[in-house]
């Protein structure tokens, strides 16, 4: 048969017009297809923050490596020494702090420094008492990092047991079952709320007017760390496209794929809108 | 001619690769929506600020500026101020500029935006530089240096409500309202009811007047320079104006009726409207600043018709205010280019004290149900009005932040009336002032020096 087409092409005079012809129509679109996928590639980053959310997943939370005890009583609030004043228990911090009320800002008459209202600050006196209250507990107690560890991977642990057993069923065969696509709504699912959690917005800034939406496009990588994150829809108000921006930053690393998805990496588009303002 | 079989070949190969090898935009992204936001303040860190030379009295600059700044930008209610425990970084130590800043130790605080500082005080000046970064997009949005010549005690505040300002506007586009200054009336165990006036965060309440009679209603020219009153100075209620700082002169502006009251400026500045009894019912007039009546406002309606409490829409085409024309004090709006007057409030039997936004699209005001007043806000097209307080006293005089953010209005909630101020929603409720005696009538200057 190859030879046929190339008896074909390479053929009679009558034939030459039709193989210059099939010639110009094939390097045309050539031609075509690479300039448009040079052009869209090239066109694909307009965000200025690339890869350097590609951390660690135990960066955002655990405390950095032990530090020395110099460093400590430098800047002693950094030391997580209970987890509930510490960085690591992020999300029970972010809750309760997000529930506080600013305290009534009642000034006295004497026109007293505004030191006086409740925002707690901490002196450098008081920092340095407390590295050493944190040091001394340490020594006595067991370190809690090494805990915290534990406990972080017992819940991945968790996490992961019962869903193998349904997820090998599926990826053999290479077809998406109907187990696997629950796996997978359940990952997107959990990616909203993790997203959806990380996003602060003053909901008053957004005049009753106008509806703010926009657009954020990220790729999630099975490790679950987060690349291409950029904005492809602009809310027109800066404020708000910088909060939907940071929502998912802040949620990077995700967690990794659940055992039962195989893809290289999912695409997702998410739109941030306020709604029902007043 | 087997050279043309393999380029067309290879063409082939080429093009099923370029076909099969498109960027990951050809493939379907998975769509999610977030409709608002978990947290409705934007957390930001401000940890201490560098300090040159660690004098004494550099330290404990350095420490106020930290606070008043945390204190200010939490006041807008925009921000949420993120807990220093947390921070794992100290920029007074390690640097405050961009490259001595790492971003990934600050995104683990929870805090979005990180402003850092350095005071330098030297003989009777202080020098501030101050950074603004975007910790998850890791750059700076800005760096400024701030200068206060003269008592570095005295200068402070204003150079950190300057560094606020420069925040709001990076931070919001617009400017903040840290150049403002709220009104109020005052009265001592003693004393008569006077006008003070403290900053928009309650700092400094000093007295205005010294009238030793009754003085009310205080109304800010639209410049914040002077502000206007009714007092009884004369044993009768007339309408002065004084410059508004402690000392300035009073003048007055009329006394032509037997009751002159609830005085108000329209936009320009130029001309005020007050509610006069000159021909026999309580109807509001056009005046200049001398007291020269320029135009009767409302018509006369019966010996019901009072009409008092004007307002004028930030344009000035249009005035609210209080009438009894229907049996029950009612806000109205007048449209001053048509004449035509509409009832605004339908919602109870008693709705004073119209406060119009400086947006222009609201109305707050105070409305009497179940036996207290309450601070109310609705579409100055009318609908539904939308009550802020409830359940916590009476709560009155409402009066707008000059960018429409907050209102500060009076309640007894704790016993005896002071000013509190919350956002245009309701939320976040705090008293303002802390004073002896009572407090009543607050209004919200403009933002001034600015």
């Amino acid at each position: 048969m190859m030879q046929a087409f190339t008896h074909y092409l390479t053929g009679g005079d009558e034939n030459r017009f039709l193989t210059l012809a099939v010639l110009f129509s094939l390097t045309g679109h050539i031609l075509l297809f690479t300039l448009s996928h040079v052009l869209t590639t090239s066109g694909y980053k307009p965000h200025k923050t690339p890869r350097s959310i590609d951390v660690d997943l135990m960066q955002t939370e655990l405390p950095p490596p032990q530090p020395s005890k110099e460093s400590v009583q430098a800047k002693s609030s950094a030391k997580p020494a209970t987890p509930s004043t510490s960085a690591p228990s992020k999300k029970a911090t972010r809750k309760k702090t997000a529930k506080k009320v600013t305290p009534p800002a009642a000034k006295s008459f004497t026109g007293k420094r505004p030191t006086k209202r409740k925002q707690r600050v901490i002196t450098p006196d008081e920092l340095v008492q407390n590295a050493l209250q944190k040091m001394a507990k340490e020594t006595s107690k067991k370190e809690p990092l090494s805990h915290r560890l534990n406990r972080l991977k017992k819940e991945v642990a968790d996490r992961k047991a019962p869903e193998t057993v349904g997820a090998n069923d599926g990826a053999a065969t290479g077809q998406p079952t109907a187990v696997q696509m629950s796996i997978k709504e359940r990952y997107y699912r959990t990616i909203e709320v993790i997203i959806r959690k990380n996003w602060a917005f003053p909901t008053q800034m957004a005049s009753s007017k106008t509806q703010l939406k926009t657009q954020i496009i990220f790729t999630v990588m099975p490790d679950g760390s987060v690349r291409d994150v950029w904005v492809s829809l602009r809310s027109g108000n800066a404020n708000f496209d910088r909060s939907a921006l940071s929502a998912v930053h802040k949620s990077t690393p995700l967690p990794p794929y659940p055992a039962g998805i195989t893809d290289q990496k999912i695409p997702f588009v998410i739109d941030f809108d306020v709604s029902e303002l007043l | 001619m087997k050279k043309t079989y393999r380029i067309i070949v290879q063409t082939l190969l080429l093009m099923a690769f370029l076909l099969s090898g498109t960027p990951s935009q050809a493939e379907d992204r998975v769509q999610l929506r977030v409709t608002n936001p978990f947290e409705n303040k934007t957390p930001v860190a401000v940890p201490a600020f560098h300090i040159a030379a660690a004098s004494d009295h550099e330290k404990e600059l350095a420490t106020q500026a930290v606070t008043l700044l945390q204190e200010t930008l939490a006041f807008t209610g925009y921000f949420r101020m993120v807990n220093p425990e947390a921070f794992l970084e100290a920029p007074s130590q390690t640097g405050i500029t961009e490259q001595d800043i790492h971003f990934d130790r600050w995104r683990s605080s929870g805090a979005e935006l990180l402003v850092t500082g350095s005071l330098t005080v030297s003989g009777q000046a202080i020098i501030g530089d101050f950074y603004l970064y975007d910790i998850f997009r890791q750059k700076s949005l800005f760096g400024v240096r701030l200068r206060g010549a003269g008592s570095p005690d005295e200068n402070l505040r204003p150079l950190i409500l300057k560094l606020a300002d420069k925040i709001m506007v990076t931070y919001s586009g617009k400017h903040g309202f840290f150049g403002s200054r709220i009104a109020f009336v005052s009265k001592g165990s003693s004393t008569p009811k006077e006008i003070w006036t403290c900053d928009f965060d309650g700092y400094k309440p000093a007295q205005l007047t010294r009238n030793k009679a009754i003085t009310l209603t205080p109304a800010w020219s639209p410049d914040g320079s002077k502000i206007a009153y009714t007092s009884y100075v004369n044993d009768k209620p007339d309408i002065f104006v004084q410059g508004a700082w402690p000392g300035a002169r009073r003048d007055i502006v009329t006394a032509k009726g037997t009751t002159n009251i609830t005085p108000a400026w329209l936009p320009d500045g130029q001309m005020m409207a007050a509610s006069l009894t000159i021909e026999g019912d309580q109807a509001i007039y056009l005046l200049t600043q001398k007291g020269k009546i320029r135009k009767r406002l409302t018509r006369k309606w019966g010996k019901w018709g009072i009409d008092v409490s004007p307002v004028f829409s930030p344009s000035g085409d249009r005035m609210a205010f209080v009438s009894k024309r229907s049996g029950s004090p009612q806000i109205y709006i007048k449209n001053l280019n048509n004449g035509r007057i509409e009832r605004l409030t339908f919602d109870g039997k008693y709705n004073t004290s119209p406060a119009w936004s400086p947006t222009g699209d609201q109305m707050a005001y105070a409305g009497f149900k179940d036996g207290h007043f309450d601070i109310h806000v609705m579409d100055v097209r009318g609908g539904r009005p939308m009550q802020l307080t409830l359940g916590t006293g009476d709560n009155e005089t409402p009066s707008w932040s000059p960018d429409g953010s907050l209102i500060v209005f009076s309640s007894t909630r704790k016993g005896k009336s002071s000013i509190y101020v919350m956002n245009a929603y309701g939320t976040d409720q705090r008293q303002l002032v802390s004073l002896p005696g009572e407090q009543t009538a607050p209004v919200w200057s403009s933002n001034l020096n600015q």
